[in-house]
């Protein structure tokens, strides 16, 4: 009898330790089950190379631009964990999956940003389901809730942390001759994962970091800019810039992909951007 | 005795008449008619299994080699200069999502990696590929980012080759880009 009850204490903790009851992934993040296994297998990679990297000869300037203190594999780590809880694969459909859970809810502070969505895409990349679900919440005063990885989750922030990835994210960073595990393809996934994970900051009008309307340059009339520093855009730009010294042993092809990506994003800064506060907003 | 000089004129005659024929175009069409991997054989006998390269007193192999080289460096840059992604192609870019990098851009960094690894390799053809870089920076029916890295190419190897391209224009524009891309080490 007492063998028995010895089993029945110890069997959780051995199952636990197997990770059995561990859902949580690296940096806490949990896969929805809409996720294909291999784009989630791909992506745990990916954040498991975040440890092992090594940044030097980073400037103030670039600290600024990231919104960081320091520049490190655990800053960087953290930096997710705070924006990321949860990823959907591109069968997630927030429209099925949301509720309501206030109809009329008084969001404050109540300042709404010119926004329109740059999420309706025809090819999947990657997106920040969670702050646009928040901001379309916040536009029309309804509060919404998410279902999520056999969750509910109250979609009361931009900080929510719900990013959808598709089936973009892998094929738009193709190279010939470079594996979608090589290092620099991971580098380059991760960094449109920092993009997104900025959406996830901000407040009043700038709740979400939005991307504003291009009124000049290559992608004039699209929502396709940055006028903030410290946005979304210009993090993807600084942090290309320093995985571009630390993607060691990657080809000359790769690196320039990296360097072609880097410029891509900082080609959408316009004229007169200024630092914004990137404290995320809470309501209730 | 008549007939013995009539004889020998004629025979003059016609030997003069022989020598004023037009040149005979039959070793021209032999030459014309080589395969083209008879070059090589004669230039590089060691790879056409000729061992005894004595007979070829006078000729540069490494010159020919080393023009070679440059003449398809060149023709390599000729046609990917005009396979840069320009404006109009991202317009109608398949994808359509304007808010992540096109995907014509990455795909040129198959181009930018090639010309790299080339320099890397032979550092007599970094003016040809700094013609190339120039020309693509100034380019304004190419897309912005394309002609920043190429900027950001057209300083770097101007450095480490210590070329002097101070009197090359890069607009404003491109530039406020150049700064945040990483330089080559």
């Amino acid at each position: 009898m007492l063998k028995r009850w010895g089993i029945l204490i110890i069997a959780p903790f051995l199952l636990s330790s197997c990770g059995l009851f561990n859902k949580d992934g690296i940096y806490n993040i949990t896969f929805d089950s809409s996720v294909p296994d291999e784009q989630k297998e791909l992506l745990t990679q990916d954040l498991e190379v975040i440890e092992s990297l090594n940044f030097s000869g980073v400037s103030s300037d670039d600290l600024d631009k990231i919104d960081l203190p320091e520049l490190s594999s655990n800053s960087l780590g953290n930096f997710l964990k705070e924006r990321i809880r949860y990823i959907v694969g591109e069968s997630y459909d927030a429209d099925t999956k949301r509720t309501i859970v206030s109809s009329s809810y008084n969001y404050n502070p109540s300042v709404f940003a010119s926004f329109s969505s740059p999420f309706d895409r025809i090819v999947t990349v990657m997106t920040n389901t969670g702050s646009s679900v928040y901001l379309a919440g916040k536009k029309s005063n309804v509060l919404y809730s998410l279902d999520v990885a056999d969750e509910n989750i109250l979609i009361n922030t931009t900080r929510v942390g719900i990013i959808k990835i598709g089936e973009g994210l892998f094929s738009s960073t193709k190279l010939k001759s470079s594996s979608s595990s090589s290092l620099a393809r991971r580098l380059l996934r991760l960094s449109t994962l920092f993009h997104e994970a900025r959406h996830s900051d901000g407040n009043g009008s700038n709740a979400g970091f939005p991307h504003t309307k291009c009124t000049y340059g290559d992608f004039a009339g699209y929502y396709a800019c940055e006028s903030n520093t410290n946005g979304p855009y210009n993090l993807e730009a600084m942090l290309l810039r320093h995985f571009y010294r630390a993607c060691s042993n990657c080809n000359e092809t790769e690196l320039s992909a990296i360097q072609l990506a880097a410029s891509d994003a900082a080609s959408r800064l316009v004229y007169g951007a200024v630092k914004r506060n990137s404290q995320p907003e809470f309501v209730r | 005795m008549k007939f013995k000089i009539i004889a020998t004129l004629a025979f003059l005659f016609g030997l003069a008449l022989w020598s004023f024929r037009p040149a005979d175009t039959k070793p021209v069409l032999r030459e014309q008619q080589k395969s083209p991997l008879a070059l090589a054989n004669e230039l590089i006998p060691e790879l056409m299994g000729k061992k005894d390269t004595s007979s070829m007193v006078g000729v540069n192999t490494a010159e020919v080699l080393r023009e070679n080289e440059k003449a398809q460096f060149r023709n390599y840059l000729e046609t990917s200069y005009v396979r840069l992604p320009t404006l109009q192609a991202i317009s109608l870019s398949k994808n359509g999502d304007l808010h992540r990098v096109p995907p014509e851009v990455l795909e040129s960094s198959e181009v930018f990696g090639y010309i790299a690894e080339k320099l890397k390799s032979n550092p007599n053809l970094t003016r040809d590929a700094l013609s190339f870089y120039n020309a693509c920076a100034a380019n304004e029916q190419l897309i912005t980012s394309i002609r920043a890295v190429c900027a950001r190419n057209l300083i770097d190897w101007a450095k480490k080759a210590q070329i002097d391209i101070s009197q090359v224009h890069i607009p404003e524009k491109i530039l406020q880009i150049v700064v945040v891309l990483p330089e080559r080490n």
